[in-house]
């Protein structure tokens, strides 16, 4: 159940953000940056709905301009709500960024960690309230 | 945490460089120089570490993680003490965000400390971190830690944000150690109670700790259907109630109705869910349906159609638990099939997911005629994850009936699809096959044929199993032999396939000699002799046995004796041990022909194959009796089938009672109004009454009353145990659940109806009825045995004496309970007194007493007559019953009472 990991990367496959919910070593880690975005890149994003399997799990991914978001989850998890939760990810983003970019989460990857820490924990779901999280980003923003 | 200028600096830097070249160069320069800060002597400050090792961060990131341009946890591992043990938030955070990123084997002793003080903190946000790192990256090092995450999560002073982040991280714990709620079985009701807490984003975030105390107690779980139910119904009906922050897309916690509904779906099957529970859920239902199924495939924006679908489907599976018939699934599936017509692929590809899982509750031949549209979609789909949700829901949708059509569209398909899904195709098939075939010929056709589909790698338990079949089946051996070498190896329009080759090596050397009528033995011979050559290592070695096994049936024949031994010489100097082996062993058999002994251990070795033990596999059983489906599906290669078996309940260990259950229980078998239990916190009063004209069924009215004077009782709930789902004698619904807290002095109540289906109710069959609340700092569990007695179910019927007499002497006397009870002074009036208000209408005199009532159940009536002969210290009880078998239950009903009081 839950997460195995959550990835954020732009088309040409530079990673943005790697959250990973399992044990994997760095090689693993590499193989599934560089599997992942080989099989998202190639599925033309008209043609193909959100979620593709790969080996024994469940990619749910949305790209945001030029950006990806890759969810892995486990075969029997439910898509659309980790689809959704993306996508809640993203409008946080875009709200404590204020027209969120690529360049914003460039400059401030180690704040995207932080924020992501208060929508999920161990790759479940923690809170989903937009005031809450961003509340709590601001109440951690302000920590010296 | 603030910018960070040099960091944000260095990002630029790298920006601006335009050649991967440069880029490398700047970023060699870096870690240089970030080494060489972390080696100098004189130390950096807590800022200028923090910024070093977000550098180093940024670099294993951009490089896709990767390590082999320069080992960062070696790197940044001497500065992680320093940083964790920080006192400056940033720095400690910038520390877990190192820890939790780059895998730091050699500091695991470290770490586990510095975490252990941060849990153990009194500052919030070194809780929180601590929390954030052990739920994101548990190991067994973190084992130890789960008595202080509990701490937090039960402590009345921790913020929600705390016990969200507590429950996160105590259900990673005991995924990873399933021994921690069986070893701290007082935690469960503790963590339970936090379910009826207000707060949204804790519910949400205690559900999966709670989804993994169901393998525990599923019990308890279940006891909270109530509370789970009445928070959906806020969530959908009541959606205004909410705090407008948890309003997502129009939708009040979209996720979190879909984690109930998973949870509901999980426990409720074999509940007996109270009445208002089931309305309020099935109030769920129809406004959901009635409400998203509108709109959301017409006027909404994308993002809001994804979550009001999410819901739909969501609640649809909830729907199916409620009412799992035949019919509802049906128009379920008749309604979600036309979504595949939706223009957005996410509503297409999760529309056959539903499909599929509606498809794997029930046999719906009904909607096989979706096939074709299925077909077409499978043929024609540009996703790979659609098509592939087709072929499984195809899959789902087969049977005996449908099997030929499906076998050879799937066979006309299979050409066009992509590798990975021609193999699934394949493996579909071959289990399909298995699984519904009755006629032997028919599968064997399709077994050959599919394993002669070129560019699929098989499952070896394919065709091995074809083979047993073939073996165990007399009436294929010559059918099967006959094809395989006319059809396939001896055909040369057909493609080479390997695995048909080993197929042919079994049943030609077992049954070759039965065809050579039409297909001379020589022929036989030179047919497999010319494939050695073209087969791998493995199967040579079985075409060796094969062609000794040819030669064995006719050893007059020199011809083939000259070819085989030229094979076998040649092979004595393979350089593949395991021919060579055989070649060598298998000459020299030949050479000792000569002898008699030779002669024996020869025929003893290449005897024919026995038949392999059936009662094993299914599938022959279903041979032996064609145009009839087996009940079994039992085939050994489990894992390729759709729907895993359910698994057996543990046998459950019988929970002991509360003690003093006994006094309210034999009370109210004698009366119909009393005290049912007491202790010092509770005074529990139950009234028993028929419910209308039909006396086959009874209210149980339970008023709880709080006897403590400090405390209210909170999280009260009752539940019914214990009880038979499966043909039950006794149909319990929970009519009126009590309030979940119960003040002092106040009372809650409850009402229970009962109905009799069946009068064979013995008095093990009857639930219990589970108690549980907390009061002060306690908690507490009742089980009581509810007072439901055949009895309940007798009212008197008067008669007069020689009705009585007559109806007495109708009853067969073999059927009749008789038993003598021991008891001093008893008095004639008090036995009368008894049997009348359990239920006997009495008849008026004799030197007996006789008594008769009616057994109602929800089906029929039974007459129920009893006598009673009064002796010295002792009378003699006998009981006559209209239904055979039911004497003794009733009289053992009366007498464990006598025996009781």
């Amino acid at each position: 159940m839950g997460l195995q990991y959550l990835i954020s990367m732009n088309r040409q496959g530079k990673v943005r953000l790697a959250k990973w919910y399992q044990n994997y070593t760095h090689d693993e880690k590499y193989r599934i940056n560089v599997d992942v975005h080989k099989l998202i890149s190639s599925r033309e994003h008209r043609q193909h709905s959100n979620f593709v399997e790969l080996q024994d799990s469940k990619l749910v991914y949305k790209r945001y301009a030029g950006l990806f978001f890759i969810a892995s989850i486990d075969l029997e998890d439910d898509e659309l709500a980790y689809l959704s939760a993306i996508h809640l990810l993203v409008e946080v983003l875009d709200q404590h960024f204020e027209n969120v970019c690529e360049l914003d989460l460039v400059f401030n990857f180690y704040k995207v960690y932080e924020c992501l820490d208060e929508i999920f924990l161990g790759g479940e779901l923690q809170e989903t309230s937009k005031e809450v999280i961003l509340n709590r980003f601001d109440e951690i923003e302000a920590l010296e | 945490m603030g910018n960070i200028k040099g960091l944000q600096q260095f990002i630029s830097d790298l920006r601006s460089k335009s050649s991967k070249e440069d880029q490398r160069k700047r970023i060699n320069l870096e870690i240089v120089n970030v080494q060489k800060q972390f080696n100098s002597s004189n130390g950096i400050s807590g800022y200028q570490r923090k910024k070093y090792i977000l550098k180093l961060i940024y670099i294993y990131l951009t490089s896709s993680c990767n390590s082999s341009l320069f080992d960062v946890s070696s790197t940044a591992q001497s500065q992680v003490e320093k940083l964790l043990s920080s006192k400056v938030y940033s720095e400690k955070s910038v520390g877990y965000l190192t820890i939790s990123l780059l895998n730091l084997q050699q500091e695991k002793d470290i770490i586990a400390r510095c975490v252990q003080q941060d849990l153990q903190s009194h500052d919030q946000e070194s809780n929180v971190l601590a929390l954030n790192y052990i739920g994101n990256c548990t190991d067994e090092s973190h084992l130890p830690l789960v008595e202080d995450v509990f701490q937090i999560l039960r402590s009345a002073t921790s913020p929600p944000l705390l016990k969200k982040k507590s429950a996160l991280t105590m259900f990673k714990l005991c995924q990873l150690d399933p021994t921690i709620l069986s070893n701290h079985k007082p935690w469960i009701p503790r963590i339970l109670a936090l379910a009826d807490e207000p707060d949204l984003g804790l519910s949400l975030a205690l559900l999966p700790l709670i989804d993994t105390i169901t393998h525990y107690d599923l019990e308890q779980v279940q006891q909270l259907i109530p509370t789970f139910a009445t928070k959906l119904n806020l969530l959908v009906c009541e959606s205004h109630k909410v705090s407008k922050r948890y309003i997502f897309n129009g939708i009040a916690s979209p996720w979190l109705i879909v984690k109930l509904t998973k949870l509901l779906n999980k426990i409720l099957p074999n509940y007996n869910i109270d009445v208002h529970s089931l309305r309020i859920l099935r109030e769920c239902v129809s406004t959901t349906i009635h409400q998203l199924g509108a709109f959301s495939s017409t006027h909404r924006d994308a993002q809001e159609r994804i979550t009001a679908n999410c819901v739909l489907f969501a609640i649809i599976a909830l729907a199916i638990q409620l009412d799992p018939s035949k019919e509802a699934v049906k128009s379920s599936f008749d309604t979600i099939i036309t979504l595949l017509n939706s223009r957005d692929l996410n509503t297409r590809y999760l529309a056959l997911n539903s499909l599929i899982s509606l498809s794997s509750l029930n046999n719906l031949q009904s909607s096989q005629k979706y096939l074709p549209k299925l077909f077409e979609i499978l043929q024609s789909h540009q996703d790979i994850s659609i098509r592939k949700k087709t072929l499984e829901l195809i899959y789902a949708l087969t049977d005996s009936a449908n099997l030929e059509f499906v076998t050879v569209q799937l066979f006309k398909v299979s050409n066009s699809l992509d590798t990975v899904l021609k193999q699934e195709a394949a493996n579909k098939i071959s289990i399909l096959a298995e699984r519904f075939a009755t006629d032997s010929k028919w599968f064997i056709n399709t077994m050959f044929r599919l394993l002669s589909t070129n560019g699929v790698n098989f499952n070896e338990s394919i065709w091995q199993r074809t083979v047993q079949i073939i073996i165990n089946n007399e009436e294929l051996h010559v059918y099967a032999t006959n094809v395989i070498v006319k059809e396939y190896i001896g055909n040369k329009s057909q493609a080479f396939s390997e695995t048909l080759i080993k197929i042919a090596c079994i049943i030609l050397a077992e049954y070759g000699y039965k065809i050579t009528a039409t297909i001379s033995q020589d022929y036989q011979f030179d047919l497999l002799a010319k494939l050695y050559f073209y087969v791998s290592n493995h199967t040579r070695g079985m075409l060796l046995l094969s062609l000794l096994k040819l030669y064995k049936i006719d050893i007059a024949n020199k011809r083939i004796k000259s070819k085989l031994i030229k094979v076998l010489s040649m092979e004595v100097n393979s350089i593949n041990s395991e021919l060579q082996q055989r070649a060598f062993e298998f000459l020299n058999l030949i050479q000792q022909l000569g002898n008699p002994q030779g002669q024996l251990l020869f025929d003893m070795l290449l005897d024919e194959m026995p038949a392999f033990t059936t009662g094993e596999n299914p599938l022959l059983q279903r041979f032996g009796a064609p145009g009839q489906l087996p009940k079994s599906r039992n085939l050994t290669q489990q894992t390729l089938l759709p729907h895993q078996q359910q698994q057996q309940p543990e046998q459950k260990k019988e929970i002991p009672l509360t003690p003093n259950w006994q006094q309210g229980y034999y009370r109210l078998f004698e009366y119909q109004q009393g005290v049912f239990f007491e202790n010092s916190l509770v005074k529990i009063i139950l009234r028993i009454k028929p419910q209308g004209q039909d006396r086959s069924t009874c209210l149980y009215h339970f008023s709880i009353l709080n006897k403590s004077s400090q405390t209210s009782l909170n999280l009260f709930l009752m539940s019914i145990v214990d009880y038979q789902t499966v043909d039950p004698p006794l149909v319990v619904n929970i009519v009126e659940i009590p309030n979940s807290v119960i003040k002092i002095g106040d009372r809650g109540s409850c009402t229970i109806q009962v109905s009799l289906r069946s009068p064979f109710l013995s008095s093990k069959q009857i639930p219990t009825l589970k108690i549980q609340f907390s009061s002060g700092g306690g908690f507490n569990g009742l089980r009581l045995k509810l007072p439901i007695f055949l009895t309940k179910f007798i009212h008197p019927s008067e008669l007069a004496l020689p009705v009585w007499l007559k109806h007495w002497k109708t009853m067969d006397v073999v059927d009749e309970a008789s038993t003598i009870i021991d008891m001093k002074n008893v008095e004639r009036d008090w036995i009368e007194r008894f049997l009348n208000k359990i239920g006997f209408a009495l008849v008026d005199q004799g030197s007996f007493i006789f008594s008769s009532g009616i057994l109602n159940t929800t089906q029929e009536k039974f007459g129920t007559l009893v006598k009673v002969k009064l002796m010295e210290d002792c009378f003699e009880l006998n009981v006559r019953v209209t239904k055979q078998g039911l004497a003794p239950l009733v009289s053992d009903y009366i007498v464990d009472f006598l025996k009781n009081v």
